[in-house]
């Protein structure tokens, strides 16, 4: 089941307002950064990694992509990047079938891959300069601004960097040619906390400057919780909720109860039960309630309001 | 586990010998070969079944104790050795007990064909430790393996070793049981010691013999290190020129052309088995070797110089063609470690997809194998049109038996990389088995059948030709090759 709320206008919005509103305005005139439809991925003894995914990103959206470990994250992000073949569906990047993407598509598009020890006999100048040879875009300034902030020796090799520093210049090599659609790997999860705070300011300035489409995968809430307009939760092979933030924060509740009185909650209110757990007596309902209007609650009926933490718990055990 | 029923420091030896089963049962097809040549010997006779069965079986045995063996190495981990109570310990018993039960079973075998039951225990005893020895310290497999065959014919009156030979026979004839309970003895300690505690040292040639282990069983986990000292990288650099200059020649010519970012693609992807590799790392030993055998020529007397030149070539031949191979059957290695550094490049403008990119790569493939192969028989043919006088025997070219034999290997390139599991030992058995195969074929071909390398050209060409046609028909149907691997699971 997938459900996708509506946008509305947040005071963390306010930071990318300006490029997102103008995408979310040109929606219907250009293709969408991401559309994939009916993806079905299988693995041997695991079926159902991806299991009819449908998922559409606006432009300027920034997503961070959330999933237990093992839920099929990354290979989510392989198959939206065309760099694996789903048994079923489409993903379309910029309108463009991912697996035939032309050169035009591909400079358009930046990937930092989980692994960031890549490349390693390569000395970080080297490798700069190795991208910067298929690329007919390349921000020189951009990446010595990014090599001197980030404190990366050019002329050490990537095998001797630390692994944050390694992550750096992955992200550094990403953001080069200044693609439209950014898709990122748990892109922080080496970084110390002022690094990832780092990593952040720049992946926002990003966002406002160029209107950057966003999509990355993490397990640090807390970075999410300060950047990602919009939060994904994958699950099941599905993307089981994608909402920005507030509304999750306003529209989601756990209610807790009999079950004739979360049903008839549920039906007062025109909530959408997203996830039911039975646990004896009083089970618990995960549900969302699109206009704001919440039930209060009584002896009989809790109805309690989750952090981002608590909501990944709920929706993805 | 039970603390009260357990005591520390004992009963792992099961698990040990249970790891190190592993790594033998993938190994079981093994003994197909043993079957079959059996099965071929006896047709001739039961006596030469029983013959071939012994000798194979010991062969396979001294095989065994090579997988067990690393996996003891892989077993002695620092931190283990220091922190698990009687962890070192176990793994030393272990490996003792196989050096014994692997030395008599082999001695033993030996002697049902040949007789003299002490002499081939301790030989296969010598096997066990000298091969213990190499994966301890890297660079003795050079001097133990490689360097005799480079050196003894340059010193073939050699008094040293001629003395030791005479009294170790000596000794041999006079006290045969103690010669070879205080040899072995002599060997286990040294085997008992080979295996760590988990000091400093151990924590160096950990990081070293990981590297060769994994190198050896193609995990594609290898990746040579820079040295870190100033030495050590000068005396590297006439090694591993040629990667770089390669890449910064396609860096100043860079195109948006399939064939210009595909060749840069190479770069990242092949590391080590990239011909600009190999090649540059060989031509500095084939240069060498030139120089020596011109040296020999030109101060040695004429009919010393070719007969040193002439027993020296086997060996020389056997290292040129191994040096280049080696790395060219590595491919398989680095382009599974590189399958990540491959996504960010299926991804870059110019890069084929689909159809387009499996014919560039496997036209590409094929051509670099060729030159690496050509390379090598060229050097092979300079080197023995150098030698004066006519040739008695076929040893000496082995390397080029070997090169008209392979010929047709280099198709093996040619696999469904998208599909490619992690390579583990038993492909590095079988490539090396294949490559000791088509030596073997080569020069009994020669010795038996009067062939030369020229007539198994004449074989190999047309049969390349033929498997490459019906091949490249199956590798335009294969899913794209990049990323290597991302169809294992399905």
């Amino acid at each position: 089941m997938t459900h996708t709320l509506n946008q509305t206008p947040t005071p963390m919005m306010t930071m990318g307002g300006r490029a997102e509103s103008q995408a979310l305005a040109d929606e219907h005139l250009a293709p969408p950064p991401v559309r994939a439809s009916g993806l079905r991925v299988d693995f041997k003894g695991q079926p159902g990694v991806l299991a009819g995914l449908d998922w559409t990103l606006a432009p300027g959206q920034v997503v961070g992509l959330l999933g237990r470990n093992g839920a099929g994250k990354t290979t989510l992000l392989e198959t939206l990047l065309g760099l694996r073949e789903p048994q079923a569906g489409e993903v379309r990047l910029f309108g463009q079938p991912a697996l035939a993407p032309d050169d035009a598509l591909r400079a358009r598009l930046g990937y930092v891959p989980q692994q960031s020890a890549l490349f390693e006999d390569f000395p970080a100048a080297d490798l700069l300069r190795y991208f910067r040879s298929f690329y007919p875009r390349w921000n020189d300034a951009k990446v010595d601004g990014l090599m001197s902030r980030w404190e990366i020796p050019r002329e050490r090799r990537v095998s001797q960097l630390s692994q944050g520093q390694q992550q750096r210049l992955s992200i550094i090599r990403a953001l080069a040619h200044e693609p439209d659609l950014l898709v990122l790997d748990e892109p922080v999860a080496s970084l110390d906390a002022a690094g990832r705070r780092d990593f952040l300011r720049e992946l926002v300035d990003q966002v406002l400057d160029r209107g950057t489409t966003v999509l990355f995968s993490t397990h640090i809430l807390s970075d999410l919780e300060r950047v990602a307009f919009n939060v994904a939760f994958l699950s099941r092979g599905r993307i089981a909720l994608q909402a920005p933030q507030d509304a999750l924060a306003e529209e989601i509740r756990l209610l807790s109860g009999p079950v004739g009185r979360l049903q008839a909650a549920v039906d007062a209110h025109g909530g959408q039960v997203l996830n039911r757990r039975d646990l004896g007596e009083r089970p618990r309902w995960l549900v969302r309630f699109p206009g704001g209007q919440l039930p209060a609650s009584d002896a009989a009926l809790r109805c309690e309001a989750l952090n981002l933490e608590d909501l990944f718990l709920e929706l993805t055990q | 586990m039970s603390a009260a029923g357990s005591v520390p420091g004992h009963g792992g030896h099961a698990a040990v010998l249970r790891t190190i089963g592993r790594s033998l049962r993938r190994l079981w097809w093994l003994l197909l070969p043993l079957a079959a040549i059996t099965a071929l010997a006896s047709i001739k006779s039961a006596s030469a079944a029983a013959t071939a069965f012994c000798i194979s079986t010991a062969l396979l045995l001294q095989f065994a104790w090579w997988v067990g063996g690393s996996s003891l190495s892989a077993q002695n981990h620092p931190d283990f050795a220091r922190l698990v109570p009687g962890h070192l310990r176990q793994l030393r018993e272990v490996a003792v007990a196989l050096f014994v039960v692997i030395a008599v079973a082999d001695g033993l075998l030996m002697h049902a064909v040949f007789g003299r039951f002490l002499m081939f225990t301790l030989i296969a005893g010598a096997a066990i430790v000298g091969f213990a020895v190499t994966m301890r310290w890297p660079w003795a497999w050079f001097v133990i393996w490689i360097a005799p065959w480079l050196v003894g014919p340059l010193f073939p009156d050699a008094g040293l070793w001629r003395e030791v030979k005479a009294l170790m026979r000596d000794w041999h004839e006079q006290q045969p049981l103690t010669q070879t309970a205080l040899c072995m003895l002599a060997m286990a300690v040294v085997l008992w010691h080979l295996l760590q505690d988990g000091g400093v040292a151990h924590r160096r040639s950990w990081r070293m013999t990981r590297q060769i282990r994994e190198m050896f069983s193609m995990k594609g986990g290898y990746s040579p290190r820079p040295p870190e000292t100033r030495l050590g990288q000068l005396l590297v650099k006439p090694f591993t020129w040629g990667l770089p200059a390669w890449r910064e020649h396609l860096l100043r010519t860079a195109r948006p052309t399939a064939g210009s970012v595909v060749a840069r693609a190479e770069i990242a992807t092949m590391r080590g088995a990239h011909w600009s590799s190999i090649l540059s790392a060989a031509g500095v030993v084939f240069l060498l070797l030139l120089i020596t055998e011109i040296a020999a020529l030109i101060w040695m007397p004429e009919s010393q110089a070719t007969q040193v030149l002439r027993n020296a070539l086997p060996g020389t031949s056997l290292g040129v063609m191994s040096a280049l191979f080696g790395p060219m059957l590595g491919a398989t290695t680095s382009l599974y470690r590189t399958r990540a550094e491959q996504s960010l490049l299926v991804l870059v403008p110019g890069m084929p997809r689909g159809e387009a990119m499996n014919r560039v790569m496997a036209r590409r493939m094929l051509t670099q194998f060729l030159l690496v192969l050509g390379s090598g028989a060229a050097t092979l043919v300079l080197m023995v049109m150098l030698i004066p006088g006519e040739w008695s025997d076929d040893l000496p070219v082995m390397g080029l038996f070997f090169a008209a034999t392979a010929l047709p290997g280099g198709l093996l390139l040619w696999v469904d990389w998208a599909r490619l599991r992690q390579p583990g030992a038993a492909q590095a058995v079988v490539m090396t088995m294949a490559m000791m195969l088509a030596m073997g074929m080569g020069v009994a071909g020669g010795r038996f059948f009067g062939l030369t390398p020229w007539h198994i050209l004449v074989v190999t060409v047309p049969l390349t030709v033929v498997l490459g046609t019906w091949r490249w028909r199956a590798v335009r149907r294969m899913a794209p090759f990049w990323p290597v691997g991302r169809h294992a699971d399905h």
